[in-house]
């Protein structure tokens, strides 16, 4: 398209916002570094925001301004037009309101008189140009020095004043830019000095035109005020006085609404009345008043929109409706890139899309009037349509505002070069395309899928009426999709036929295939035989008949497409489950065994007239791999009858490794036709389902007979497990749960053979069960006889012999109960089979077990002196319901802790009995193990007891571990003993400085001497001093010291004798005996003593036959003082 | 009154559209299936702000084209009722509006209470249609 939609082009100096005109006079940013660096501040600094609106412009030296007209009196002034085409341009770019003369001059130059005259001089010049013009001229000093405001410098105000003199400027005229670093800084304030005095021009400006408006009458010079106002507004708006811009636009555009429309000037007051009205919302927006800017355009469209101007050029005024609306849509983009937010009802995408509309009924109507033109008139009247003088005009009568066109022929010819463009050089098809092209981006935008759907379809039709049938039909197959997702069919319907036209006419085979498809069941009985009839003639190579209603000339060049046309594929696979099919299918999978799969296959066929079909296959997907296999139905050709219910069978012979997995029909393949590229395949999922029918859960509810109900019972089945061969091979397992604590519990695994066939690859595969808790797995460890496996345990097995055992032990290291799956595998004649079992058993702790210290005398022991025998007790208490053997037990003691001897015997509840080797239960000397190979039932106990010497003594601590090999009871092989070690209990050794024995017989005899000998002996190297004293008692009578001071030398002993005279019989304790020491030297006395001393004694009482002769009757109380005596 | 009516189901899909004018009735289908994008947006924006519970089943005007204004309504159930008025029929209030939408409602209920009538199928009472055209203008 060339610029011939021109006439309704709006200016570009009206899309932007003005901005005052500076012109820069003076500076050769070519040659002069310093003149570019102050050029390069003032024009680089506008894209920043808070600068002052200025725009600078670089003028020559030379430069010639457009001169001013000269005023003629407007008595006798008749307006030849509105809006004059380049008053905008001349004010933004060729009258500055400011011109500024840059100049080299330091106040010092030395050759400050001459320069000094060169400068007044290019002022003058200036000021010459200007003449007739308003514009303010300004001097600029570049200056080298920097001046110093704290220094009065008197020469620089005397060469100022000079200057100023010189060349008749006022003083706020002549500025100093002193060059230095902060250049950017000093043209940011030149800059705002700049504005402020264009600001004053042009309110000079808009004085001048009102001082005009007094000499107008409304009569002759309704334009004129149309005119001033404007210039008014927009000189307003270069000040950036919004508010009074906007009421001058107004009166404006008020004014022109008074203007009588006549079909001469009915286009140059619609264009003029568009670009005010543009102005108007425009600054609406600018001064914050979205909705304001709307309601006006509303206002706009409406007063003109029925003003449809010469009927011939109709076209026009539809074209003038579009262009209004996509001028204000693209405003209201702008604004929303600005930030003006807009909603889902109000934006751009409505104004873009009546722009459619209208561009639409252009297009509808200069096809109606245009159509007959087919030449263009010479001498040509548009010839010089971008030299008019006024916006809007027509190019053949510039200028002329009489009521009725003066020349008749001329305005004859005028129109029908008008049309002739309008149907020859304008391709409104783009224009349309494109308005609905913003439209769609902006309806996504604004979250309105259908709407944006519906003007895709516009878009589609758009093209194919400007023959672009390939686009077309990718849109309309875009939104068939779309619209029969919510199943709109109405719309469905009208985009098939639409679409299944365009596809006849681009040739597109897979297209047209999928497309005839879905129409058969769509269309009416009638079209649906045909469309049969196009699909069959497709798929064997021929030509379809033309869809109805297609233009004669396009049909004729598509069937010579066709006749060669071919899809990109060999053949079009079409997803039936998209749409309603013409044919439905079911597949159910009958048998799922090992050796054969068997899928049923019914079929229905709703097309009108049977059809043939090529091949039939079944797709089925194999899980873990990503290969389909595929299985022919039929090999031979067939037909499909309407309404009729065909079955066919699909044998299948599974691959071993799909056995015990799903297999799923992925698809079931119907081909038609066998041509390459001319080939169309159904594909089914083989649900049969209707994909119209939102439940189709509820369709039982309706009724339904014949083949209808028929098809409906079969259920289809589409995936399915294929299932073993049974094992002929019996897995059992036996064990006794509870499993003990850290025990090696065996798990017996008994393997029968029945198989007929030799057996190959036989596993058994142990592992936790899925349910297992880290905490349980981390504690339990697997092993056969021999070695350690670890999960999950796949063993191999010989399975050769009929029947197989083999022992595996479970060692639990915590008290959760635990589950095994337990699976065997084996091939037999190349089929694999599976047996599983589980073996679930809880844990419990298999014995307690106690040990204590005891002084020789069994008593128990707090702490253990060096030196002393003392005795370590170890218990072991059965807790298992299972027998337990002791295999073997050792006690290992540290290395101070000598071993004594062994004391050994075997107990239960009833009391003492000897153990299994028949040993007899005493003292023994040689160090051996009392535990070794002793078999304890529940609750029943063992007690080993071994006398020790610790040697040196130490802190707390633990004297030696109990070893004990353990396992249930049972025949070898079938028990794997347990290695546990125990640690003795901690006690403190202390060291043995003093030690006292005490020699006394078993046992005392009423009132008969009884001898107590005290041993006290030294075990240090150094002299011991104490205290020994035995305190009175009631039971016995003593002689002996009863209290010395005792030296014991270092390693010697001493012996203290005392003779007791027992005065009662039965337990009784011996007179207390303290030991002290002298200097505190000698720790733990007491503890020596009464470990030394017995509890008591038994004091039997006289016999008879020796007491009568030896006791005669002496009363008790004098016995005491006899025995004294002795 | 309106000149075209229709009730669309849960999932939009379209259960009775009815017009005054046949040969307009592709347009009306566009025009009413544009406006499901407005209710959409209605309906997320009170489900946003009031959770589930929608008191307000009048969504009112949704949008109006130069020939045309669309009014909506949705049921608890998210059923959708349409109605498009002309542009140029000024004189109707919301209230009548909204007793048009109530009958239509109660209309509705009444042709899907029927038991041989399986959810989810174009609606065929009688009855209801009766009700819309009497909603309709006469042409």
């Amino acid at each position: 398209m060339t610029s011939l939609d021109r006439d309704f082009e709006f200016p570009a100096e009206l899309l932007v916002q003005p901005q005052a005109l500076v012109g820069i006079s003076g500076l050769d940013t070519l040659n002069n570094a310093v003149h570019r660096a102050v050029w390069d501040a003032l024009s680089a600094s506008r894209r920043q925001q808070d600068r002052p609106p200025v725009q600078f412009k670089l003028l020559a030296a030379s430069h010639e301004f457009p001169r001013p007209k000269s005023k003629k009196s407007y008595d006798q002034h008749i307006p030849k037009g509105i809006l004059k085409r380049g008053w905008m341009h001349k004010h933004l770019t060729q009258v500055p309101s400011v011109v500024v003369v840059f100049c080299d001059l330091d106040w010092d130059d030395p050759q400050w008189e001459e320069r000094k005259i060169e400068c007044v001089s290019r002022v003058q010049s200036l000021r010459e140009a200007l003449k007739g013009r308003g514009s303010r001229v300004c001097l600029v000093l570049i200056q080298r020095k920097t001046p110093n405001p704290a220094i009065d410098d008197t020469l620089g105000t005397e060469r100022a004043k000079e200057i100023f003199q010189a060349a008749d400027l006022s003083n706020k005229s002549l500025y100093i830019l002193p060059h230095n670093e902060h250049l950017l800084g000093f043209t940011a304030k030149l800059e705002s000095a700049f504005y402020d005095l264009a600001k004053s021009y042009y309110q000079h400006e808009i004085r001048q035109i009102k001082q005009h408006r007094e000499h107008l009458n409304k009569k002759n010079h309704q334009y004129l005020y149309v005119r001033h106002h404007f210039k008014i507004g927009f000189f307003c708006e270069l000040r950036q006085d919004l508010v009074t811009a906007h009421c001058h636009y107004e009166e404006a555009y008020n004014s022109l609404l008074e203007a009588r429309l006549l079909d001469t000037n009915e286009f140059e007051v619609k264009t003029v009345a568009g670009y005010i009205s543009y102005k108007v919302s425009r600054v609406h927006f600018a001064m914050n008043r979205p909705r304001d800017a709307i309601s006006h355009f509303r206002a706009h469209i409406e007063h003109y929109r029925h003003k449809t101007g010469h009927n011939l050029l109709l076209f026009q005024h539809y074209a003038w409706l579009s262009k209004q609306f996509s001028m204000f849509a693209e405003l209201l983009e702008e604004m929303a890139h600005q930030g003006f937010p807009s909603v889902q009802t109000q934006h751009p995408g409505f104004y873009y899309k009546s722009a459619a509309k209208y561009s639409e009924q252009r297009k509808i109507i200069a096809n109606q009037l245009c159509k007959n033109i087919t030449t263009y008139p010479d001498p040509d009247p548009l010839a010089n349509w971008d030299k008019l003088e006024f916006y809007g005009q027509r190019p053949w009568r510039p200028c002329q505002l009489s009521a009725e066109p003066l020349d008749p022929d001329l305005e004859r010819q005028g129109i029908l070069a008008i049309q002739y463009n309008e149907f020859h050089n304008i391709d409104e098809s783009a224009i349309i395309i494109g308005l609905l092209g913003n439209a769609i981006s902006q309806f996504k935008k604004y979250k309105c899928p259908r709407m944006r759907r519906h003007l895709v379809v516009q878009m589609a039709d758009e093209y194919y009426e400007s023959k672009d049938y390939g686009k077309s039909l990718t849109l309309l197959t875009h939104m068939l999709w779309d619209y029969r997702v919510e199943k709109w069919y109405s719309i469905v319907d009208r985009l098939l036929v639409k679409a299944l036209a365009t596809a006849f006419l681009s040739a597109a085979v897979s297209e047209y295939l999928t497309l005839c498809l879905e129409a058969v069941s769509r269309s009416q009985a009638q079209d649906a035989v045909r469309v049969v009839q196009n699909l069959v003639t497709v798929t064997n190579g021929g030509v379809p008949e033309p869809e109805a209603n297609l233009p004669i000339e396009e049909v004729a060049s598509a069937q010579q497409k066709w006749s060669c046309a071919r899809s990109e594929s060999p053949s079009v696979v079409v997803d039936t489950s998209l749409f309603v099919p013409p044919v439905q299918m079911k597949a159910t999978i009958v048998h799922h065994e090992y050796n054969s799969l068997r899928v049923k296959i019914t079929v229905r066929s709703h097309l009108p007239v049977p059809i043939n079909f090529s091949s039939f296959k079944v797709c089925l997907s194999h899980p873990g791999s990503q290969h389909m296999t595929e299985h022919a139905v039929t090999t031979q050709a067939q037909t499909l009858v309407p309404h009729e219910i065909l079955t066919f069978f699909c044998d299948v012979l599974p691959e071993p490794s799909d056995v015990g997995k799903i297999v799923q029909i992925s698809s079931i393949l119907l081909a038609i036709g066998n041509i390459v590229g001319r080939t169309v395949i159904l594909s089914f999922n083989g649900l049969g389902t209707d994909p119209n029918s939102t439940y189709p859960e509820l369709m039982f509810f309706k009724q339904v007979k014949g083949e209808d109900l028929e098809f409906m019972k079969v259920k289809p089945c589409l995936s399915s497990v294929i299932s073993r061969r049974d094992p002929l091979v019996s897995l059992k397992i036996s064990h006794k749960s509870p499993a003990l604590l850290h025990e090696w519990y065996p798990v017996k695994v008994v393997l029968e053979n029945h198989e007929t066939s030799p057996i190959s690859d036989a596993f058994l595969t142990f592992n936790l069960a899925q349910s297992t808790d880290q905490q349980a797995s981390q504690a339990t460890e697997f092993s056969d006889l021999n070695s350690l496996l670890s999960f999950p345990v796949n063993v191999k097995v010989d399975l050769n012999g009929s029947k197989l055992e083999k022992c595996f032990f479970v060692k639990s290291e915590n008290l959760i109960s635990r589950q095994l799956d337990v699976r065997l595998s084996y091939v037999v004649e190349g089929h694999c089979c599976i047996s599983d079992t589980v073996v679930s058993f809880d844990v419990i702790e298999a014995f307690s077990h106690s040990s204590k210290y005891m002084a020789v005398n069994y008593d128990a022991l707090e702490e253990v002196f060096t030196s002393d025998v003392f005795r370590i007790e170890n218990k072991v208490t059965s807790q298992s319901p299972w027998p337990m053997v002791i295999h073997s037990a050792q006690l290992q003691l540290i290395e101070n802790v000598k071993r004594e001897g062994v004391w050994c015997y075997k107990s239960n509840r009833e009391g003492l009995v000897k153990d299994q080797n028949d040993q007899d239960w005493g003292y023994d000397a040689e160090p051996k193990c009392s535990f070794a190979r002793v078999t304890l039932n529940e609750n029943e106990w063992a007690v080993d007891v071994t006398s020790v010497r610790a040697s040196r003594p130490c802190d707390t601590s633990s004297l030696g571990t109990l070893q004990l090999t353990w396992s249930r009871a049972g025949a070898e092989g079938t028990v794997k003993a347990t290695a546990s070690a125990i640690a003795l209990p901690e006690v403190r050794v202390l060291e043995c400085l003093l030690s006292m024995d005490v020699d006394i017989p078993g046992n005392g005899v009423l009132r008969q001497f009884y001898p107590v000998k005290y041993i006290l002996s030294n075990h240090s190297c150094r002299l011991l001093v104490l205290q020994l004293s035995v305190d009175p008692s009631e039971n016995f009578l003593f002689a002996g010291p009863k209290e010395c001071d005792v030296h014991l030398q270092p390693n010697s002993s001493k012996e203290f004798e005392y003779n007791m005279f027992p005065l009662f019989c039965g337990e009784m304790k011996l007179p207390k005996v303290q030991l002290k020491s002298a200097d505190n030297s000698v720790p733990h006395l007491d503890l020596i003593v009464s470990r030394a001393l017995p509890e008591s004694v038994f004091i039997f009482p006289q016999s008879r036959h020796i007491s009568e002769p030896v006791e005669p009757s002496i009363p008790a109380g004098t016995i005491q003082n006899d025995i004294q005596t002795v | 009154m309106a000149v075209c009516i229709a009730i669309i189901g849960k999932e939009n899909a379209p259960k009775y559209v009815a017009c005054t004018e046949k040969d307009q009735e592709l347009d009306f289908h566009y025009k009413v299936h544009s406006s499901l994008d407005i209710i959409e947006e209605k309906l997320s924006a009170t489900s946003l702000t009031k959770g589930t519970d929608l008191r307000e089943q009048c969504l009112g005007l949704l949008y109006a084209t130069e020939e045309h204004k669309i009014y909506g309504y949705v049921t608890n159930t998210k059923i959708k009722i349409v109605i498009v008025i002309d542009a140029n029929h000024t004189g109707l209030r919301d209230n009548e509006i909204r007793a048009m939408f109530r009958k239509l409602h109660g209309a509705y209920a009444d042709a899907v209470c029927n038991p041989f009538y399986i959810p989810g199928d174009p609606i065929t009472s009688k009855k209801f249609c009766e009700t819309v055209h009497g909603l309709l203008v006469k042409s």
